[in-house]
């Protein structure tokens, strides 16, 4: 099996530059075994590519869902383009199936106006998709890279006036209990730090009650313990290890799985090039 | 406690009668003296008072306007307690009197009162007790006395509540994935555009 795919190799390298030698007329009439042998390569690709374009699209459409809901972070900041990413892969990704189903067709046809056209088309769906794949991984740095915008926007943001306001306390809320933890770093963050919280509620309370341990019918357990910050009725451990890891995720699936798309296409694409050459 | 300390300078002393020189004596007498003395209000002081930590069971014994100190110990118990701080910016002080008594060691260290109810029993511990209505960012001395005990001098300041908009949320750093993903995806966008260029032209020059 593996002498036989490597002879294969061999002879479709052997052919294209036989080929590339020979005279223009003669090599564009060419049905040579190396011809052929691109072609197979190119059908074959381009159904592997069809395969890896839907699944982009289905990533993509996972990471726009966004089933951990922590888009106002981002979104409030301005750094959202994670999402943004997401939406344009979307489309790439269904782009990158119609045009490679094209391409097939393209290529087993063996017409120079269709090749072109599918070039022409692909190259302009590349474009676009590294540019969902740079801004995405760009932004994540913007809001990951350390916890201090996610905390300074934490401690402007939580309990304020306004639809940012109330996006971030509720994304907040839902992030400390359901993690169970509170703050960014921790609950010491909420008495560093000034706060639209702490001016608006004073300093009886030196966190938000979420940052308390709740019985099963969300009761506090025991709030006056939960203020003076014991460590058995509150949680201690911060919210930005999951904040980060959930964007981590979100943007390992567009970037990185969108590079590698993007690195087989290229290949792929080269091919096509050598073979519209060819045709 | 107390009595063992006061047991060993006695031993030198007895050394000391044996030399049979005089002025040898008298300087021994006024070291002794100044020794009992210490020992003395070493003895009568000196219980310690310290902000309660991490391993106490609280997040922190510093906030913007209060404080959390441990107990005087239960050796001291049923007495009631007072304490006096002293604010070292403005210099003023104040004293609270009688704030509570010093529980019996039966239960373990106490006053913030954690009670625990799971639904068949309660427990109570007492952690420490919390001083309030203190300003930010300010250094006190702080320090019990319980009848004619006093503790050491606890000097402290509350934390300083800074300004989130100090917070430089700027750009960090840019991580390698970044760097990575980027200069490859331009590089081969690039060679892709190159490559089509020549191949459009290529093609038809060749016709």
């Amino acid at each position: 099996m593996q002498n036989y795919s490597l002879s294969v190799w061999a002879r479709c390298s052997l052919g294209a530059v036989g080929l590339e030698g020979a005279d223009r007329r003669t090599a564009t009439m060419a049905d040579g075994k190396g011809f052929t042998c691109l072609m197979v390569i190119l059908i074959l690709g381009n159904i592997f590519g069809a395969a890896a374009g839907l699944a982009l699209c289905a990533l993509a459409i996972w990471v726009a869902v966004d089933q951990f809901k922590l888009y106002p972070i981002s979104g409030v900041s301005g750094k959202d383009d994670i999402f943004a990413g997401a939406w344009i892969a979307i489309f790439t990704g269904f782009a990158f199936f119609c045009m490679c189903v094209f391409g097939i067709l393209a290529a087993a046809m063996k017409s120079r106006a269709l090749m072109l056209t599918y070039l022409i088309l692909m190259l302009i769906i590349y474009i676009f998709e590294c540019a969902s794949c740079i801004t995405a991984v760009t932004h994540r740095d913007y809001l990951v890279g350390n916890s201090n915008l996610v905390k300074k926007q934490m401690l402007k943001y939580y309990a304020a006036d306004g639809d940012s306001g109330s996006q971030i306390t509720l994304t907040w809320n839902k992030v400390m209990k359901e993690v169970e933890c509170c703050g960014t770093d921790g609950p010491v963050d909420w008495i560093e730090y000034n706060s639209t919280f702490r001016e608006k509620f004073g300093t009886d309370y030196p966190w938000p009650t979420h940052c308390c341990k709740r019985k099963n019918n969300y009761e506090v357990v025991n709030v006056e313990a939960c203020k003076n910050g014991q460590n058995t009725t509150m949680f201690t451990k911060g919210c930005f290890n999951h904040i980060e890891s959930v964007f981590s995720r979100y943007t390992w699936a567009i970037s990185w799985y969108g590079f590698a798309v993007l690195m087989f296409m290229f290949l792929l694409l080269i091919l096509a090039m050598v073979y519209y050459l060819m045709l | 406690m107390s009595r063992s300390i006061l047991v060993i300078p006695a031993l030198p002393f007895h050394i000391m009668l044996r030399s049979h020189e005089s002025h040898l004596f008298s300087t021994a007498m006024r070291t002794m003296f100044i020794f009992f003395g210490m020992l003395f209000t070493l003895s009568n002081a000196e219980f310690q008072v310290s902000l309660l930590k991490e391993s106490d069971g609280v997040v922190t014994g510093r906030f913007a306007d209060s404080l959390l100190l441990s107990l005087p110990p239960c050796a001291l118990a049923t007495q009631s307690v007072t304490l006096e701080y002293n604010n070292t910016d403005t210099n003023e002080s104040k004293t609270l009197v009688n704030i509570f008594k010093v529980l019996p060691c039966r239960f373990r260290r106490d006053i913030i009162s954690t009670i625990e109810n799971n639904g068949q029993f309660t427990t109570s511990r007492n952690l420490g007790y919390q001083v309030t209505n203190l300003t930010t960012g300010s250094t006190y001395r702080l320090q019990y006395v319980v009848g004619a005990e006093k503790s050491n001098i606890l000097e402290v300041s509350t934390r300083q509540v800074k300004d989130p908009n100090q917070i430089d949320s700027g750009l960090p750093a840019r991580s390698g994935a970044m760097v990575v993903i980027t200069v490859i995806l331009s590089v081969s966008m690039f060679i892709l555009l190159v490559a089509l260029i020549v191949t459009v032209a290529h093609s038809l020059g060749g016709d």
